[in-house]
């Protein structure tokens, strides 16, 4: 039996679709089987970052209206074999699906796929609660900025108040030398304000972009962008693995230091 | 979401499919706004209607026609009973005898439009102006002209042939009906996915990235010709649209 994962975060552009996209590819990459699900529906953009855009017949709405078969519907990964994709409909909105039917459709992925990780949506309304509806642990990502943090503070609230298992946080576009001057709240003081267990800290790496437009997700590179969301898929199974040292500086000395 | 009033284009005009159990006056004045918002884009035609869902009298029938023409460019030249219609295509069936016109017009302009009831999506063609953006779909039964781009997450979907006069790069669906002879063609044909009949074709993932710039900044300085795809032993291929292809095609 496999694990619903929601990767969610209350404000946009924090980084829940390039988090996702690098979660289900690192995973992939450890041999876990696992299908990835958009549920921005109107708004999709996970298969614009997986570089399967050009692959997508059927939808998830399709899936939930009964127009074809969820085995239809799933993309595989141009890389790994493993690595299953559900886009969302560009032409319908949220209210096309309801949490019920998320639910009875994460039921049965669950049961062939080691993780069924969700995208969600931006906000807190219906196409929060559609993703939220059958996930049996949630990310939560935020940036080290108020504005982020006060958000992901109320979704952690609304998903205690769902009563979702398990809640981990990601901080995303971490800059260790704006940290080390004071100008930037650190992972720890982001843990202080919402009292969550950290899951991952992941640096500002010009590298995510590059990858985004690429379509190739960076998981698991030399970048140190890479390596942390290798770190965090690492312990989304299970594995106790330290924290990344952000601080490490480019340049061929710290270079032969890291490894 | 359960809408009292909705519009359907089709070949042969509009169907109004109206909510039953609404009143004749609240349909009106939804009709009404419904056209007035649409106006630009279903633009200057003489069309066909059809209405479906509520039966209406011959009076509140043409009371809907004369709302249609104030609130739009339309004009409605006839509009279509279809129960007569089926009774007439039963009753054809049943004695093989009767060889009479199928469409019955009633009241508005006395002109009517013989080509607006065959099914042939051959000749005529629905023509779109403006950019097509993503999360849009144009899906209709007679041959599509778009006078714009296409863009990515843009769906175009015809039972004919597609002509984009602009850029492809979202997805278009030709002879969607199963007519393998149906062609997508546009000025620059850089799509996602196009699909004719029962064939498919996606675009190629390499050409990504700073390379794809590059690329394109080449073909830029060059001429560019228009390009078309259709089915050449079941799989789409892509060619220049000239007259090499031309004598091919209509052949």
């Amino acid at each position: 039996m496999g694990e619903v994962i929601v990767v969610t975060s209350g404000k946009g552009g924090v980084g829940k679709t390039t988090t996702t996209a690098n979660l289900g590819t690192g995973l992939a990459k450890l041999n876990k089987k696992v299908v990835l699900i958009d549920t921005d529906i109107g708004l999709r953009n996970l298969d614009v970052v997986m570089g399967l855009e050009n692959r997508i017949v059927y939808n998830l709405v399709d899936v939930i209206e009964g127009n074809c078969k969820v085995k239809q519907a799933l993309i595989r990964d141009k890389k790994y074999d493993s690595l299953y994709l559900l886009p969302a409909a560009q032409t319908k909105d949220k209210t096309s699906v309801t949490p019920d039917q998320m639910k009875k459709l994460t039921d049965e992925l669950k049961s062939e796929f080691d993780y069924v990780i969700l995208d969600c949506p931006a906000g807190i309304e219906q196409g929060f609660k559609n993703a939220i509806a059958g996930a049996d642990r949630a990310l939560v990502v935020t940036t080290p900025e108020v504005s982020a943090v006060r958000d992901a503070d109320r979704i952690i609230g609304l998903l205690e108040a769902n009563e979702i298992g398990k809640t981990q946080l990601i901080v995303n576009r971490l800059r260790a030398d704006m940290v080390k001057r004071g100008d930037m709240m650190s992972a720890d003081d982001v843990i202080d304000i919402l009292a969550v267990e950290l899951i991952g800290q992941v640096p500002d790496d010009e590298n995510i972009v590059v990858a985004t437009n690429n379509g190739e997700p960076l998981v698991g590179d030399n970048s140190l962008a890479g390596q942390a969301y290798m770190n965090i898929c690492r312990r989304v199974t299970g594995e106790q693995v330290p924290f990344l040292d952000l601080e490490a500086k480019k340049g061929i000395f710290s270079w032969f230091k890291r490894k | 979401m359960n809408q009292i009033v909705t519009i359907k284009g089709t070949k042969s005009g509009i169907i109004l499919v109206l909510d039953p159990n609404t009143e004749f006056d609240v349909l009106k004045k939804e009709i009404a706004s419904k056209f007035n918002e649409a106006s630009t884009f279903l633009g200057k035609n003489n069309m066909g209607l059809i209405i479906r869902g509520k039966e209406l009298s011959d009076d509140e029938q043409s009371e809907v026609a004369d709302i249609i023409s104030d609130n739009s460019d339309l004009t409605i030249t006839c509009i279509i009973d279809e129960q007569s219609e089926m009774e007439k295509i039963f009753k054809n069936a049943a004695s093989q005898s009767e060889h009479e016109a199928v469409a019955v017009p009633e009241s508005e302009p006395v002109e009517t439009e013989p080509s607006a009831i065959e099914y042939n999506y051959d000749n005529s063609a629905f023509i779109y102006t403006g950019n097509l953006r993503s999360g849009q779909d144009i899906s209709c039964e007679q041959s599509v002209v778009v006078l714009g781009d296409v863009k990515p997450g843009a769906n175009v979907t015809s039972y004919g042939s597609i002509f984009i006069l602009g850029e492809l790069r979202g997805n278009a669906f030709a002879g969607a009906g199963g007519d393998r002879n149906a062609i997508v063609m546009a000025l620059e044909l850089n799509p996602l996915q196009v699909r004719i009949a029962d064939a498919i074709a996606i675009s190629p993932d390499a050409e990504k990235g700073p390379k794809l710039r590059f690329k394109k900044k080449k073909i830029m300085t060059s001429v560019h010709e228009p390009e078309v795809a259709y089915i050449e032993n079941g799989h789409i291929v892509k060619t220049v649209y000239g007259t090499a292809f031309l004598r091919q095609y209509i052949k």
